[in-house]
């Protein structure tokens, strides 16, 4: 299958989450769901454009936490049958995975990876953000997931209140055998603060620093790098592998999907753009002027639209609107 | 044939829209997208409720340096074919 042809959701099914994370982007955590029906509605729209467009489809399941769900296996198992799906992924804080959802997830073909939130190497850090005693089952999970053979990735929201503690986290990807590790900007937006950012200075300093771990890590661990900003340290990068910068797909292949059927530009990009269960995917994707405008890269404003990287980074639209108001803007956190 | 004194609007599903040089015309029913050239986009655009296609043919043709007659011909295949796809409606 040539999956060259791909567009990325990431569906937040559900607002329900056992956690209270200082910097997560949920303003409010209903712990009522769609009803059944209204899902596969909403999937088979997902499945229809990717049909309609020639394309294949990368979906991350997840929250709230997707666990805390009665629907996540069903849903799993409607996207895993269609032949326009090739790759699922679970985003999850991994507090609720117990050894009991191993033969389930063993049914799921296409589950390509588990996402787990690691915000820090050692529990008090990442107890600091997310709540006490949340490190521990996290831990538990990863082992439980590796042992029964499944790819593992860590998700580390970089913020002041963890930013002296990636390289912890990233001795502890080494040490616990993970697949890849991501580690992505706080957005301040939800529950996440502006004073949560870090200055371009600070963000410099920790994305060089991190480059020059990942060319001397001993194990195979992917650090995640096609992403915003990532391209200004490519001077650094020694690993012939890596996959260095990589412009955002917002606007282009990529949409979020939230547990109301609200779609978003992206998760981070807080600006409804409709309800896919009342106007319909077609329409917003073709009509939504906000996506039109993202498209256009002459519509950039300050210096990501003259700058040399532009082909490879682009900057975080969510960043720039979440701190300027203004979608089009500037990456602030972008030190060149 | 077309009657050039006919007013013709684009259907309710279908809108237009253009990033530099590229066009399309998308059905935002169906999904079915349509790759368009300049041209075209630009008579698509200029269907209007108040005037027939003979005034928007007329208005497009003067932005070409192309033969009036060669020009009508093919707006008129152009506007053929979208009504052939539900694309455009004929004003009653």
């Amino acid at each position: 299958m040539d999956t060259s042809n791909q567009f990325y959701f990431q569906w937040h099914f559900l607002a329900n989450c056992n956690l209270r994370c200082k910097h997560c982007y949920q303003n409010t955590y209903a712990r009522s769901e769609l009803e059944f029906d209204k899902l596969i509605k909403i999937a088979d729209q997902i499945i229809n454009a990717l049909k309609k467009w020639n394309m294949f489809g990368r979906i991350s399941l997840t929250g709230g936490e997707p666990f805390a769900s009665q629907s996540l296996f069903p849903l799993l198992k409607y996207l895993d049958a269609s032949d326009r799906i090739f790759s699922i992924d679970i985003l999850t804080n991994g507090t609720l995975i117990t050894s009991e959802f191993i033969n389930d997830l063993k049914q799921i073909q296409k589950l390509h990876q588990i996402q787990i939130s690691l915000d820090g190497g050692n529990a008090s850090t990442h107890d600091s953000v997310r709540g006490k005693g949340s490190f521990d089952k996290a831990v538990d999970a990863i082992r439980l997931l590796k042992r029964s053979n499944f790819s593992v990735s860590l998700m580390f929201t970089l913020m002041q209140l963890n930013k002296h503690n990636y390289e912890d986290f990233l001795n502890f990807a080494v040490t616990e055998n993970v697949d890849a590790v991501t580690i992505e900007r706080v957005t301040p937006c939800g529950h996440g603060k502006i004073d949560d950012i870090l200055t371009a200075e600070e963000i410099r300093d920790i994305y060089t620093k991190i480059t020059r771990i990942a060319n001397n890590l001993p194990s195979s661990l992917k650090v995640r790098r096609a992403r915003p900003l990532w391209i200004n340290t490519a001077n650094e990068n020694t690993d012939p592998d890596a996959n260095i910068g990589g412009f955002c797909p917002v606007g282009l292949t990529a949409l979020a999907i939230l547990w109301d059927g609200i779609v978003l530009p992206c998760r981070r990009l807080e600006i409804p753009l409709g309800n896919i269960l009342t106007d319909g995917l077609f329409k917003i994707w073709y009509e939504n002027e906000i996506l039109w405008k993202i498209r256009d890269k002459d519509n950039l404003v300050g210096k990501c639209k003259s700058c040399k990287n532009l082909a490879y980074c682009g900057g975080c639209r969510a960043i720039a609107y979440a701190v300027t108001g203004n979608y089009m803007e500037s990456d602030v956190q972008c030190w060149i | 044939m077309l009657d050039l004194n006919d007013v013709y609007v684009l259907n309710d599903n279908f809108i237009l829209r253009s990033i530099h040089d590229k066009f399309w015309c998308l059905d935002t029913n169906s999904g079915d997208q349509y790759r368009l050239n300049r041209v075209a986009y630009d008579i698509l655009s200029e269907l209007h409720p108040n005037q027939p296609i003979s005034v928007e043919i007329s208005n497009v043709s003067s932005k070409y340096k192309i033969a009036k007659d060669v020009f009508e011909r093919d707006a008129i295949e152009l506007l053929s074919s979208a009504i052939k796809s539900n694309i455009i409606r004929k004003e009653v």
